[in-house]
C-alpha cells in the first residue's frame, strides 16, 4: 500500500477529529489511520480552552433538555469522565468544580424545583440548594452590592464533588497521543494541512491539501462549520448552510464565584444562556458570557474565512425565511438586537453588566473586563428543507465511504459517543471489525446512575 | 375505548386542579385520555406515561407537531382544547383529514378579565371595546364550530356567547371525592383567615386589607397563598399596621395548599362583582372545603344560587365597612358553627354535581352521544 493511502482519514484536529482516532484506533482492526489539522497543533479553535465554557454538559443542569434528551447526553458525557479517569487525569484533564442552574423569580424557581424532582431519578447527586445553603456555598448569588439580600425568590440545582470541567485542548491531545503510543496500526498526524479539495477517484477519496495528496478509503471531516463548506464543494449537504455565532466573554477582576452557574435556558435560545465559570486558564477568576453576534466568518482569531462563510451560507429563499422567521420571534429579535449593542464601546460593558447581575446582583463595571482572546465561533446549522435554524450537532452520512460533521456544543462532551457512531459507520463501510464490547466496558459500562 | 386528546394552555410541572382529578383520573375510567402540556424551558418532544410535553413555540401549529413527532392524531376521537383559541382553529382546521370530533373548554374569561382591567385603569377605552367585540364574535365563531362547549358555568356560556347553537356542557371547578378531609376538631384562636389565589388591581384586595384594618377585636390573622407575591408586597406596604397579622405564603402543589388551608379556620373568596368575577362559583372555593374550612364568599347570585347564606357559606358585600362586620362576626363564632357550615357546605357542593367523580360521567355520556 502507498504510504499516503489510508484505511480512514480524519480532517480536523479538534476535539472530535482526536477523539475518533483514539476510537479508531483503539477499538478495530483497521490498518492505517491518518489526521490532518490545518493549523500548528491540535484544538486551535472551538476545542481550545479559550474558545469554550469548559464544561461537561452532562444534561443534569441543561434546562432545555428533556429527561430523555438528558439521558443521552449523559451517556456520552460519562465517557468522556471514565476516559480521563481511566487515563488518571484528574486535576489534569477534568476537574471536580461545583455547578449549578439558578432559577430566579416564582416562575423559574417552581419549575427548577420540580425539574430536580423528575432529573434526581436520573441524576441521584443532584442537589437542591435553597437560599441558605447558597449563601453558604455561593454567596454572590444572593447579595447585592450593599451586602443586602436579593428580593426576588432564587434556588439552585446542580453538583457538588462531580467531575464538571474539562479542558478540551488537552483532552484532544491525550487522545492523539495515546493512539500514537500504542504502536498496533500505522498511524500519521499531519500539522499545517489545510485541506483544499476532496475528490472519489475509483474506490479511494483523493485528499488535497496545499503540500500534499492523500489517498483513503474512508473519510471522516471534522472540521467545525468548514465540515459543510467541503460537503459543499463536493455536492453534498446543500440542503444545509451555516450561521456563524461568534461568542465573547469577560474575565472578572476578582474570585467571585465558586463553582459554575448557569441561567435557566431559554429554548429558543440554548446557546445564549449566560453563565459564570470559574477559568482553568485565569487561575479559577470567573469569566462571563457569551455573547452572541452573527459573525461573517468561519473561524475567530483566524485571517481570512470571510468567503468561505459566504459559500457555506449559500444565501437563498430558503435562508431569507429562515432568517425572517428567526427575526419575527420578540425573544430572538431582542437578543438579536442586545448582542449587536454588547459590540458597541462604552455600552458594550455597561449592558452586559446589567445581564450578568442576574447571575451575581452585586457586579458592578470595575469587577469585569473584556476577556481578549477568549470565544470562538459556534456554527449553527440551517436547514433549507426545514426552514429551521437546527440547535444542535448535524452529520452527514454520505454513505459513499464520507461523512461530515458539525458539532456545536455539546459537540465536545458528546465527542466520544459522536466517535463511536462514526467507527460503527466507517467498520461497517469498509467490513473490519469494532470491538464494541471492548470500547463498551471501558467507557461506557458502570455508569453510577 | 374511545381515545381522547385534551390541549391544555397550562405549563409541565404546573399542579393542576381540573386536570388532574378529572380528565388525569375519573375520566380515564370511560376513556383512554392523552393530555398535552407546554413547556417554558424545555426545546423539544416529550412523552410523560400517557401525557405529551410540547414546546410552547410549537402550540400555535400543534395539530401539524403533534404528527411529526409520531402521534397518531386519527385514532383519537375527541380532541378537547382549553381555553386557547388559536389552537382550536388549528385542531379544526384539520377536523375532517383526521376524523375527531372537537371540544372547546372556557376555563376563564382571560379577554374579559384583560378588558375589565383596562376599563378600571382608563374609564373609556373606546378602541379596545371595539376589538374585544370584535374578538368576541371571532371566538364566537370557532366555538360554533365545534361539535361541544365545556364553559365552566352556563351563565359564562350565556354571558359571554348567548344563544350558542352547539352542545353545552358546563364544566366547573369540583372537589375530588377521594380527597376530601375529614371535619376539623378545632379551630384555632385567634381566627385563622386564609385567601388563596391571584392577586391583581381588579381584584381589590386592598377592600378586605381595609376591612381587617378597621376590626375592632384583634384576635385574627390572615394566611395569603399565592403564587407570585409581587403584587401583593406592594399593596402590604400600605398597611404596617397589619404586617405582624399577614402571613404570605406559597404552595408547590396541591396537597401543600391544602395543608396551609387546613391549618386555619375560614376562606375567603371575596371579589368584587364585576362580571368577570360573577359569572362562576370560584374554584378557591372547592378548595376550601375539600381541605375543611368553610368559605366567606360576596354576596353576588351566582353564590347564592350554589350555597345559603350561614348554614353552608358566609356571604357579605363586597365593601369594607360589610367585610369587616362579617370578619368580626366569624372572629366570634363558634368552633361548632364553623364546622357545621363546612360539613353542609360540602354536602351542598357534592350533591349538586361538583364531585369529579360524577362529573366524569357526566362527560362521557355527553362525548359518546356526539
Amino acid at each position: 500500500m502507498n504510504p499516503s493511502t489510508y484505511d480512514v482519514l480524519i480532517i480536523g484536529g479538534g476535539i472530535s477529529g482526536a477523539a475518533l482516532l483514539y476510537a479508531l484506533e483503539r477499538y478495530t482492526d483497521l490498518g492505517t489511520l491518518c489526521l490532518l489539522e490545518k493549523y500548528g497543533a491540535l484544538a486551535t479553535l472551538n476545542s481550545s480552552a479559550t474558545s469554550n465554557s469548559q464544561t461537561l454538559h452532562c444534561g443534569d443542569i441543561e434546562t432545555n433538555y428533556t429527561l430523555e434528551k438528558a439521558a443521552k447526553v449523559k451517556h456520552t458525557a460519562k465517557m468522556v469522565e471514565k476516559y480521563c479517569l481511566q487515563h488518571g487525569y484528574e486535576n489534569d484533564i477534568i476537574y471536580a468544580h461545583q455547578k449549578m442552574a439558578l432559577g430566579v423569580g416564582y416562575d423559574e424557581v417552581n419549575f427548577m424545583t420540580k425539574r430536580h424532582e423528575e432529573f434526581s431519578t436520573l441524576y441521584p447527586y443532584l442537589k437542591i440548594f435553597d437560599r441558605d445553603t447558597l449563601k453558604r456555598i455561593e454567596p454572590a448569588v444572593v447579595y447585592d452590592a450593599d451586602g443586602k439580600e436579593r428580593l426576588e425568590p432564587i434556588v439552585g440545582v446542580g453538583v457538588q464533588g462531580e467531575y464538571t470541567t474539562v479542558d478540551f485542548k488537552r483532552l484532544s491531545d491525550s487522545f492523539v497521543e495515546n493512539a500514537m503510543q500504542s504502536g498496533s496500526k500505522h498511524t500519521d498526524v499531519f500539522f499545517n494541512q489545510h485541506v483544499m479539495k476532496i475528490a472519489k477517484r475509483g474506490e479511494l477519496y483523493e485528499v488535497r491539501t496545499g503540500s500534499r495528496t492523500y489517498y483513503a478509503r474512508f473519510v471522516v471531516v471534522d472540521a467545525g462549520a468548514h465540515s459543510l463548506f467541503l460537503a459543499h464543494r463536493m455536492g453534498y449537504g446543500l440542503d444545509f448552510g451555516i450561521l456563524p455565532m461568534a461568542g465573547s466573554f469577560y474575565r472578572s477582576t476578582r474570585h467571585i464565584l465558586s463553582g459554575k452557574v448557569y441561567m435557566v435556558q431559554n429554548p429558543k435560545l440554548p446557546f445564549a444562556a449566560l453563565h459564570g465559570d470559574p477559568d482553568l486558564l485565569l487561575g479559577g477568576l470567573t469569566r462571563f458570557g457569551p455573547t452572541a453576534l452573527m459573525l461573517p466568518k468561519l473561524e475567530r482569531y483566524k485571517r481570512g474565512t470571510y468567503l468561505d462563510f459566504l459559500r457555506t451560507l449559500r444565501f437563498d429563499r430558503n435562508i431569507a425565511s429562515i432568517f425572517y422567521d428567526l427575526l419575527k420571534d420578540p425573544d430572538i429579535r431582542n437578543y438579536v438586537l442586545r448582542n449587536f449593542l454588547f459590540e458597541v464601546p462604552w455600552l458594550n460593558k455597561r449592558l452586559f453588566v446589567k445581564d450578568a447581575r442576574k447571575i451575581v446582583p452585586s457586579l458592578q463595571l470595575s469587577d469585569i473586563e473584556y476577556a481578549s482572546g477568549f470565544g470562538g465561533v459556534r456554527p449553527q446549522v440551517l436547514d433549507k428543507k426545514q426552514r429551521k435554524l437546527l440547535l444542535g450537532e448535524a452529520s452527514i452520512d454520505t454513505g459513499e465511504g464520507i461523512v461530515f460533521n458539525m458539532t456545536p456544543s455539546p459537540g465536545a462532551t458528546s465527542c466520544l459517543g459522536n466517535a463511536r457512531r462514526d467507527v460503527e459507520t466507517v467498520c461497517t463501510y469498509l467490513g473490519r471489525r469494532f470491538d464494541h464490547a471492548r470500547f463498551d466496558a471501558e467507557l461506557t459500562e458502570g455508569d453510577r446512575s | 375505548m374511545k381515545k381522547l386528546l385534551y390541549i391544555t394552555d397550562q405549563q409541565e410541572y404546573a399542579d393542576h386542579g381540573t386536570i388532574a382529578p378529572l380528565f388525569g383520573h375519573y375520566l380515564k375510567k370511560h376513556l383512554q385520555i392523552t393530555i398535552v402540556y407546554y413547556t417554558r424551558y424545555k426545546d423539544s418532544f416529550q412523552y410523560k406515561g400517557d401525557d405529551c410535553i410540547v414546546p410552547e413555540s410549537e402550540l400555535e401549529n400543534i395539530v401539524g407537531y403533534l404528527d411529526k413527532e409520531g402521534v397518531d392524531l386519527g385514532s383519537f376521537h375527541f380532541i378537547l382544547v382549553r381555553n386557547r383559541f388559536d389552537i382550536l382553529r388549528t385542531v379544526l382546521a384539520h377536523r375532517v383529514r383526521y376524523g375527531y370530533k372537537v371540544g372547546f373548554r372556557l376555563s376563564f374569561p382571560k379577554t374579559e378579565t384583560a378588558y375589565a382591567a383596562m376599563m378600571a385603569k382608563y374609564k373609556r377605552a373606546f378602541f379596545p371595546a371595539l376589538a374585544l367585540k370584535y374578538k368576541r364574535s371571532r371566538e364566537r365563531r370557532l366555538i360554533e364550530a365545534c361539535d361541544l362547549f365545556l364553559p365552566s358555568s352556563a351563565m359564562l356560556a350565556a354571558g359571554l356567547y348567548p344563544g350558542l347553537g352547539l352542545p353545552t356542557l358546563p364544566l366547573p371547578a369540583g372537589i375530588d371525592p377521594a380527597h376530601v378531609a375529614a371535619p376539623k376538631s378545632g379551630f384555632a384562636t385567634p381566627r385563622r383567615f386564609i385567601y388563596v389565589g391571584s392577586l391583581d388591581p381588579l381584584r381589590r384586595f386592598e377592600t378586605l386589607l381595609d376591612a381587617f384594618a378597621a376590626l375592632t377585636r384583634l384576635e385574627w390573622s390572615l394566611d395569603i397563598s399565592t403564587f407570585d407575591p409581587t403584587y401583593l408586597k406592594t399593596i402590604l406596604k400600605g398597611y404596617p399596621q397589619l404586617s405582624g397579622r399577614i402571613r404570605i405564603l406559597q404552595a408547590t402543589n396541591l396537597m401543600e395548599l391544602g395543608r396551609q388551608i387546613r391549618a386555619c379556620d375560614v376562606g375567603l373568596a371575596l371579589m368584587p362583582a364585576l362580571p368577570v368575577f360573577a359569572m362562576t362559583l370560584p374554584a378557591k372555593v372547592m378548595d376550601y372545603y375539600a381541605a375543611g374550612v368553610p368559605a366567606l364568599l360576596t354576596d353576588t347570585p351566582k353564590n347564592r344560587d350554589r350555597l345559603r347564606d350561614g348554614d353552608e357559606a358566609f356571604f357579605c358585600a363586597f365593601d369594607t365597612a360589610a367585610i369587616a362586620a362579617t370578619l368580626e362576626t366569624l372572629i366570634r363564632c363558634d368552633d361548632a358553627q364553623l364546622s357545621k357550615v363546612r360539613e353542609q357546605g360540602l354536602n351542598r357542593l357534592l350533591g349538586a354535581g361538583r364531585s369529579y367523580d360524577i362529573m366524569a360521567e357526566q362527560l362521557h355520556r355527553r362525548l359518546i352521544t356526539l
